[in-house]
């Protein structure tokens, strides 16, 4: 990373001057706590007893047998506490907040995921818990908006725009500005300004850690790709991280093509986007020829966003890493094959990845190793992928 | 003097703050004009973008209301060309007087 935040020509800190002393208090806190030793014991502490981590490096021995090409592995972040990836961004957060003084915790949600490990952390913590969710999101979602209000938190239905995710970002932006002495922005993504980018990149970067000892032990040796799916890009980044300077390494990240990169219902950022401007970042967006950001779609509420992380971006642009589309149908038929076949129910956003490890290990030796980062679990996406199927249940 | 430092001349500008298209160019054409007439020294034109993040809910939804009716930002600098040329016949007129 270069200054002032930047990976390449991406990133940066496009901002209004209403929130550049919150950002500035945030990035001096960070430098200092990053290399405090107290503050990285007191994280693991709450990764390795809370959170239920090192998560499990799985071998999918069916599934290998039944693809008959390379050798997968599964990394179970489904299986950390409040079931999916967002637990390890939220703790570090939350750790960082509480050390900063801060009393209060707000946070953006799509599907609800990253709400509830944020409400799930201020409960643990003590602290004041505020979500912005859109108001079509608080609908599609109900069991999760009942889920922050049992931890103590409250939700907010933003009535603003496409009352969707990049809505409950722009809301939490704007209650941040107004509230910013008691208040962190408990943002959920590889993105906004910096520091955000690589704050949660850092927390998340546990993944790729655990990834590469489980690795050398299991196998004394790297894998030949590691994949994950690509939404803002937290869970992909951290499945990345450690294995960016092993160039033998293949990186791959897989987007929500949604019902097809030739259309308009598509939310495959690096796929169809352009470079532009949102949310404090410079990276590739989903936009019309004037920059309007353009409505996005995927059937899963997660991936569901019109930009990408701006590492992602840059990693794109130098080609270390490559980013392919994975249709809504893909995705669906991964959520069932691995269901079956392993007896793991993936979160609708990771069959994205399962779905192209299934078009890629048959391509590959027997000998080579694929590392798939399972980011959720799928239970929250059952009743929706049984409507999908035409199975009229409602949670 | 620019424009611009003659406004402050007095110390203090009033600076009415309208957004382009909304709902319609004609609507902000005729504000604009308005304003001018009574005692505007600076006008700021918004140019509607579809996540204006930094707003409240009033500029928000003169936002939304100025992309349902099609603005552009083609069609923003086509009207302000269209403000200029309205405001310098107004202007010559009223020094003649």
């Amino acid at each position: 990373m270069d200054s002032k935040g930047r990976f390449g020509v991406h990133g940066g800190q496009y901002i209004p001057e209403t929130l550049m002393n919150a950002i500035h208090e945030l990035e001096r806190a960070y430098e200092h706590y990053k290399n405090d030793p107290e503050f990285q014991k007191e994280l693991s502490t709450l990764f390795n007893e809370y959170a239920n981590r090192p998560s499990l490096l799985y071998y999918a021995k069916k599934m290998t047998e039944d693809l008959g090409g390379a050798k997968i592995y599964l990394k179970r972040e489904d299986l950390n506490h409040t079931g999916a990836h967002k637990v390890n961004n939220v703790l570090g957060q939350a750790l960082l907040a509480k050390k900063m003084g801060k009393t209060r915790l707000i946070a953006e949600t799509g599907a609800g995921q990253h709400g509830v490990a944020t409400a799930t952390a201020a409960a643990l913590m003590g602290m004041e818990c505020v979500v912005f969710m859109g108001e079509e999101d608080t609908k599609r979602q109900a069991l999760n908006v009942y889920r922050m209000k049992l931890l103590g938190a409250s939700v907010v239905p933003v009535k603003t725009g496409t009352r969707t995710l990049k809505d409950a970002v722009s809301e939490a932006m704007r209650e941040w500005t107004t509230r910013v002495e008691d208040t962190h922005y408990c943002l959920g993504s590889v993105m906004g300004p910096h520091p955000f980018p690589t704050i949660v990149r850092d927390f998340q970067a546990v993944i790729s850690k655990e990834i590469k000892e489980q690795m050398l032990e299991k196998e004394g040796r790297l894998p030949d790709v590691v994949m994950a799916c690509v939404g803002g890009g937290s869970n992909a980044i951290g499945s990345f991280y450690h294995f960016i300077e092993d160039k033998d390494v293949q990186l791959i990240g897989c987007e929500a093509a949604g019902r097809g990169i030739d259309t308009f219902e598509t939310a495959a950022t690096v796929n169809t986007g352009r470079l532009g401007i949102f949310h404090g970042m410079k990276s590739y967006f989903c936009q019309d020829e004037f920059g309007q950001i353009a409505p996005v779609y995927s059937i899963s509420a997660g991936l569901d966003y019109p930009g990408v992380g701006p590492e992602h971006a840059h990693l794109h642009d130098i080609g270390r890493a490559s980013y392919v589309p994975v249709t809504d149908d893909e995705a669906v038929e991964a959520f069932e094959y691995l269901s079956r076949t392993e007896g793991i129910i993936p979160a609708i956003e990771s069959s994205h990845a399962i779905a192209y490890a299934m078009k890629l290990a048959p391509t590959m030796d027997k000998d080579k190793i694929i590392v798939v980062t399972v980011s959720g679990r799928g239970d929250k996406d059952c009743a929706a992928i049984a409507r999908y199927r035409g199975e009229n249940i409602y949670e | 003097m620019s424009n611009i430092a003659s406004a402050f001349s007095k110390g203090k500008a009033f600076i009415p703050f309208i957004t382009c298209g909304d709902p319609d160019t004609e609507t902000t054409y005729r504000a604009v004009l308005e304003a001018v007439k009574n005692g505007a020294d600076l006008i700021e034109l918004g140019i509607p973008f579809s996540d204006p993040t930094a707003e409240g809910p009033v500029i928000q939804g003169a936002n939304i209301r100025a992309l349902a009716g099609g603005i552009t930002t083609d069609k923003v600098f086509e009207l302000v060309r269209k403000i200029i040329k309205a405001y310098d016949e107004y202007a010559e007129k009223n020094n003649k007087e």
